[in-house]
């Protein structure tokens, strides 16, 4: 519907600097996740949007517009707020059709609008109760129901299933994701679990103290972390220092890790001799009796978890890196075993501290 | 709780009410006495005391000026104290505290020392001994039962509630008739309700700062005792609570005095 640039955002508290220049840029229609740990400044980046707060910086332009100079009430945009804040005097109806009646939207029309939006978040036959005599999930439909009724131009969601128990998050994930693509609306999206974050977004951008450390898919987020901060932050994560010992092609590398040499993906232009750190993530990796090619580690631990084994190996360099293989093949621990990486799934990132 | 001693709690609470309400039930008993004597138990039964209470001219324009500075209170206050309470709630936090320290000041000092300062004040500006120097002094003194009461009420609303009110497209003032003030409600009515009953009630005040001629129903039943001790004084002090019991009765029947609080 919309589509949405940020230009050098800033905002103080104080003299504490909580959003240090952000600049992003949302396409129309897309679902746009803020990730990030914390405190880095997600809800304060989509409030600016909103308009509850002023920035003391910087731009944010829908359509090509700039909005600042537009209170909350002139932006146009739906907004979810993880406490819910549905207004406790005003029955489901009544509170769905809130924005309907701000804007005059004559009363037949707004009863069926109120009927639709309802029905689009799954929610029947409750629409004369109160607030506080729904469930979470419930009430969390309805702030949803009232924030996509009056059709806005951005949706704005901040942390909407934090306070939902994992069924009913998982669940509701699912549906905000289908009202969104139903709607066609553009939806910013704030939390701090990657794997909510991942499901749902076209896009994500990870925050770091007030910044954007990676604007990428999901898939780009995970796969080519381009800092360690971001890796650590979308899943779990095993680093490695790795030594660039040549170039085998073009982004691809081989690679000196703990005494034994490998081949790895990288940005390009890496030269030799430069130290980096190798991303593996656990389901990249996979153990091969001794002899075999890959590095050389000792099995430290083994713990049976159901579809897998969650093996911890230790690497001659005392560099420990945990991995899931197969149940099928029993383990000892203090074996030494061939780890064997997948080049195409190892990633040499730049070095960094981590989350 | 076990079960003997909630027995136990209850029988301490009711002893502790009966304490509190005894004095008042032997003045509302004393009030119905066929004797001419203020005296407990009364002789006999009779209405009339009331009825002299009513034929009375002093008594009735006393106990008209107490309702008039009473309501006229409730309602200025109800209007200060929300003005002052929304306020309250946008000041910056530091400032906060100051500026409520300020609007409580008169409950916080004794009534006796605002009602003098007010007495200089309002001898200076011109309005001493005047009805309307009183009822300034009534609206002071009233002014931070309604403010808390509306305070309390306000700290209820999450302000998360107002920004989705404006991010549907309501203005400040929508948002204040169709958000805010449904939730206050109760609590100004409870405000105005306090102010109401502590005006009806104020002796210290009204004491020093009387207009000339005129005196409210506390203060004249105070002048009567000096001089008479008959049982209309109990009779003007028991239709004084029962104003009270009536104000809070409607107050509980229109908004619902457990939705007040
Ligand atoms: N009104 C304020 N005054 C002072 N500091 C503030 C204020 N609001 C936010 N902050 C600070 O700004 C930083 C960022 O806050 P923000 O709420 O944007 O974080 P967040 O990323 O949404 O975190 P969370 O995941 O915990 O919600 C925090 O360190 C917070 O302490
Ligand atoms: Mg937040």
């Amino acid at each position: 519907m919309a589509h949405l640039e940020i230009a050098g955002l800033r905002k103080s508290h104080g003299a504490v600097q909580v959003i240090a220049g952000v600049d992003l840029a949302v396409a129309s229609g897309e679902f746009f996740t803020l990730l990030g740990p914390s405190g880095c400044g997600k809800t304060t980046t989509l409030r600016c949007i909103a308009g509850f707060i002023a920035p003391n910086d910087g731009d944010i332009r829908v359509d090509g517009a700039s909005v600042l100079n537009a209170p909350p009430e002139k932006r146009g945009f739906g907004v979810v707020f993880q406490n819910y804040a549905l207004f406790p005097h005003l029955t489901v109806a009544e509170n769905v059709g809130y924005g309907l009646k701000t804007r005059r939207v004559p009363w037949e029309e707004a009863r069926r609008r109120v009927g639709e939006a309802l029905a689009m978040v799954q929610l029947f036959g409750l629409k004369d109760r109160l607030p506080r005599e729904l469930s979470g999930g419930q009430q969390q439909r309805v702030a949803l129901a009232r924030a996509i009724v009056i059709r806005p131009r951005l949706l704005l969601l901040d942390e909407p299933l934090a306070n939902l128990d994992a069924k009913l998050r998982h669940e509701l994930r699912w549906l905000i994701r289908d009202v969104q693509r139903a709607q066609g609306t553009t939806a910013i999206y704030v939390t701090h679990d990657h794997a909510e974050a991942m499901a749902l977004s076209d896009r994500i951008a990870v925050m770091r103290n007030g910044q954007i450390a990676q604007v990428g898919t999901p898939r780009e987020i995970y796969q080519r972390p381009l800092e360690r901060y971001v890796a650590s932050f979308t899943g779990e994560t095993n680093t490695l220092e790795a030594r660039v010992v040549a170039e085998a092609g073009p982004g691809r590398y081989r690679v000196a890790v703990a005494g034994s040499e490998l081949e790895a993906t990288g940005p390009a232009g890496l030269t030799p001799g430069t130290v980096r750190h190798l991303l593996a993530r656990p389901e990249s990796l996979s153990l091969a009796p001794e002899g075999a090619a890959g590095v050389s580690v000792r099995l430290d631990a083994v713990v049976y978890v159901g579809a897998a084994l969650r093996c911890e190996v230790v690497t001659a360099c005392k560099q420990r890196v945990v991995l899931q293989v197969p149940v099928q093949r029993a383990y000892t621990p203090g074996e030494t075993l061939s780890l064997a990486i997948d080049p195409a799934q190892a990633w040499l990132m730049a070095p960094g501290e981590a989350a | 709780m076990k079960r003997p001693l909630r027995y136990l709690s209850g029988a301490v609470l009711a002893l502790l009410y009966a304490f509190l309400l005894m004095p008042l039930v032997v003045v509302a008993l004393a009030s119905f006495s066929g004797g001419e004597v203020l005296r407990f138990p009364p002789e006999g039964f009779s209405f009339k005391w009331y009825a002299r209470f009513f034929a009375n001219e002093s008594f009735l324009s006393a106990l008209m000026l107490s309702l008039r500075l009473a309501l006229v209170s409730a309602v200025t206050v109800s209007v200060l104290a929300t003005m002052a309470a929304l306020f309250y709630r946008r000041l910056p936090y530091r400032w906060r505290e100051p500026f409520r320290i300020l609007v409580i000041m008169p409950l916080l000092l004794p009534e006796i020392l605002t009602a003098i300062g007010l007495l200089f004040f309002l001898y200076r500006v011109g309005l001493g001994s005047s009805a309307f120097g009183l009822q300034i002094g009534h609206i002071v003194v009233t002014l931070p039962f309604a403010f808390l009461s509306v305070a309390a009420a306000l700290q209820q609303i999450d302000s998360s509630l107002e920004e989705a009110s404006a991010s549907l497209g309501a203005g400040t003032f929508e948002t204040f008739r169709r958000i805010v003030w449904p939730l206050i409600r109760p609590g100004i009515f409870t405000g105005a309700l306090f102010a109401f009953i502590v005006s009806f009630d104020m002796f210290t005040m009204s004491f020093l700062l009387k207009p000339i001629g005129g005196n409210t129903l506390p203060l004249a039943v105070f002048d009567y005792l000096k001089y008479d001790f008959d049982p209309m004084a109990a009779a003007a002090a028991t239709l004084s609570v029962g104003f009270a019991l009536l104000v809070v009765l409607l107050v509980e029947k229109t908004v619902g005095l457990r939705r007040a609080f």
